[in-house]
């Protein structure tokens, strides 16, 4: 492998996590997320040669590399179904760098930051993201298993998630 | 501190994530969030950790190796071979995607590929159905394949015309585009005068239909149960003959002859729905329980809007009159003023009503809300949503008398916001919002047959 294409599975291998979330954060279907991270590495991997090294914030560019590929699904009337509604991603497209989401994808690209987020949630929650995320069962599901109607699953699924993002936050901002 | 997201909202985000929400929520959803900015970052981060959610739950370590793969190999391709290759990977998707639906369906994938006798006319259309109602995959069949399943159901099509719905497990030998062999499973039938004659035969009795809607089942030690629902079937065991009426049945077992049973199809439920064409409905919108046309249009329900099939196959030679003959919502972008569709004898069509018809005497001033969606295999023609339109459709739809003038629904009430009806737009799906009580609110759906 020559140096170029090294550094390059290197820039893979550490943006390819937070890259995926910053595409989840666009309201891309989660089944075309990974083929739109694809897409982003392939157009980031032809520009490369002119960057000549030079590149302050790879998580960033990748980042708009991957904003302009969702921006062109929206354009593609075949392609739409890729996203969960395309006016949805229009508006979280429109809201920008200048609304939070657009450290969405970095606030959860550390996985033990996570897991350790994960176990201080409450054994329920936990369970509950685990019928979810693990068992892939939906919310009517989970509420027959938990005796708990599908509107409350939908609703302590909601909060954990607003659980761990404070954690996140919080874990992450402090020195390491 | 993120700005707090009402729990509406969160619901229907939510819903959003699990693929449950539906067209008319999603663009109120949408409209929501436009008008509240504020909340886009709260948004996004919900996506974005259900993600790494998704990741924690079902890791994929090989990712970033493959990405590799993907981009060294496309980026020395020239364009041409780019496009080739994209073709191909999307062909590969598609046939994964079609063996991972029969594996979820549970169905037996070998013989559904590769059982096809290619000598023999193609004879029907085979479409499979997931757990949500949604067609998966459709694929032609011809005389002497066998279908195999251990769970799902499916829907042949066939070329006379003759709609037959099956519930598996099952064990289905196409003879004929004329006759099946059932081994195992449970059938529902429906024979247009094009397809009369058809006949469903198992190990203990041969059905031959007269028209036009019977279901079959095996049980427990190859007994066969047939019900009439509509029209007339003769049912055969060696030199036994017996013509069965609408709203009767009968048993055949090895050692006994032609028993008649008390009717009850109510067994039937899932594969009767699929074969009138509905593939699925949410909330309080419920296809009715399978049975005669004369006992459908006289059902009564407290607790939910009932999905009614009226009459099918009917020749469109007389305009309809309607109040939503296009996508939107009835009242809203659609006004309720009437319009006219011309005849065109060449199309045929169906109906279904969807009905709130309370069998107890609710107090006057208890206001009930019914919320729900169905939607149908084929597209939607129009909707008739108040009385004087629902009541000029009874001739050319009704397969029973109703008392007086049929009700509709209200556009406008004093102490209720008023019903509405929405018609998505792959015309495919009807939402419904009915705030009744005491009294009827009924609305009729009529679909494109061909």
């Amino acid at each position: 492998m020559n140096p170029r294409d090294f550094d390059f599975t290197k820039l893979i291998q550490e943006h390819h996590a937070s890259l995926r979330y910053f595409i989840h954060s666009l309201g891309v279907n989660a089944a075309w997320v990974d083929d739109v991270a694809q897409d982003a590495f392939l157009i980031a991997y032809r520009k490369w040669p002119s960057l000549d090294g030079e590149l302050e914030n790879p998580g960033a560019w990748l980042r708009s590399i991957a904003r302009n590929v969702v921006q062109n699904e929206l354009a593609k009337q075949n392609r739409r179904k890729r996203l969960l509604d395309e006016n949805l991603t229009t508006l979280l497209l429109q809201a920008g760098d200048t609304a939070p989401q657009s450290s969405a994808g970095v606030l959860v690209d550390r996985k033990e930051a996570l897991s350790s987020c994960i176990s201080k949630l409450s054994e329920r929650a936990r369970k509950i993201l685990e019928s979810r995320y693990v068992n892939d069962l939906s919310s009517g599901e989970i509420g027959s298993e938990f005796d708990m109607k599908p509107a409350a699953v939908r609703k302590l699924l909601f909060h954990s998630r607003q659980t761990l993002a404070n954690c996140l936050k919080l874990t992450l901002s402090r020195p390491a | 501190m993120n700005p707090e997201i009402p729990e509406s909202v969160m619901e229907k985000l939510e819903e959003l994530l699990d693929g449950s929400l539906s067209e008319e929520e999603r663009m109120r959803l949408v409209e929501t969030l436009r008008s509240h900015p504020e909340w886009l970052g709260e948004v996004a981060s919900q996506f974005a950790l259900s993600g790494a959610l998704s990741d924690w739950g079902h890791p994929d370590p090989a990712f970033a190796d493959r990405t590799w793969a993907h981009v060294s190999k496309l980026s020395s391709e020239d364009d041409q071979d780019f496009v080739r290759k994209f073709r191909l990977r999307l062909i590969r998707r598609r046939v994964v995607r079609v063996l991972a639906y029969a594996a979820v369906l549970g169905l037996a994938v070998l013989p559904f590929i590769w059982n096809r006798p290619s000598m023999q006319p193609e004879v029907a259309t085979l479409s499979l159905t997931d757990s949500k109602g949604g067609m998966v995959a459709t694929r032609d069949v011809r005389a002497g394949e066998r279908l195999e399943a251990q769970s799902g159901l499916m829907r042949l099509t066939f070329r006379n015309g003759a709609v037959v719905a099956i519930e598996a497990p099952l064990d289905l030998r196409i003879v004929s585009g004329n006759e099946v062999n059932l081994e195992r499973g449970r059938l529902n039938a429906w024979c247009p005068e094009s397809a009369h004659g058809f006949m469903v035969k198992t190990a203990t009795a041969l059905a031959t239909d007269l028209g036009t809607s019977f279901g079959v089942s095996i049980g427990d030690g190859g007994k066969s149960e047939f019900v009439v629902l509509d029209g007339l079937v003769e049912v055969r065991k060696g030199d036994e003959k017996i013509r069965l009426s609408e709203g009767a049945a009968l048993t055949a077992d090895h050692s006994d002859g032609l028993k008649s049973v008390e009717f009850d199809a109510s067994g039937f439920s899932r594969t009767w729905s699929l074969m009138q064409g509905i593939l699925s409905t949410k909330g309080s919108l419920v296809a009715a329980k399978p049975d005669t046309p004369d006992r459908l249009a006289r059902l009564e329900n407290d607790q939910h809007v009932l999905v009614i099939p009226e009459k099918r196959d009917v020749a469109f030679d007389q305009p309809i009159r309607a109040d939503v003959i296009r996508p939107g919502m009835l009242p809203g972008d659609i006004n309720g003023r009437p319009h006219t569709i011309p005849a065109n004898p060449g199309k045929r069509l169906s109906a279904f009503q969807l009905r709130y018809n309370p069998v107890g005497i609710i107090p006057e001033e208890q206001f009930l809300r019914f919320e729900g969606e169905v939607t149908f295999d084929r597209p939607v023609l129009a909707i008739q949503c108040q009385s004087q339109f629902l009541t000029g459709g009874e001739g050319m739809f009704a397969t029973g008398h109703w008392q007086g003038e049929l009700p509709g629904i209200e556009l406008t009430q004093i102490h209720n916001p008023p019903d509405n009806v929405v018609l998505s737009p792959d015309r495919r799906t009807v939402r419904i919002v009915f705030y009744t009580g005491r009294y009827t609110d009924a609305i009729r759906v009529i679909v494109e047959d061909n």
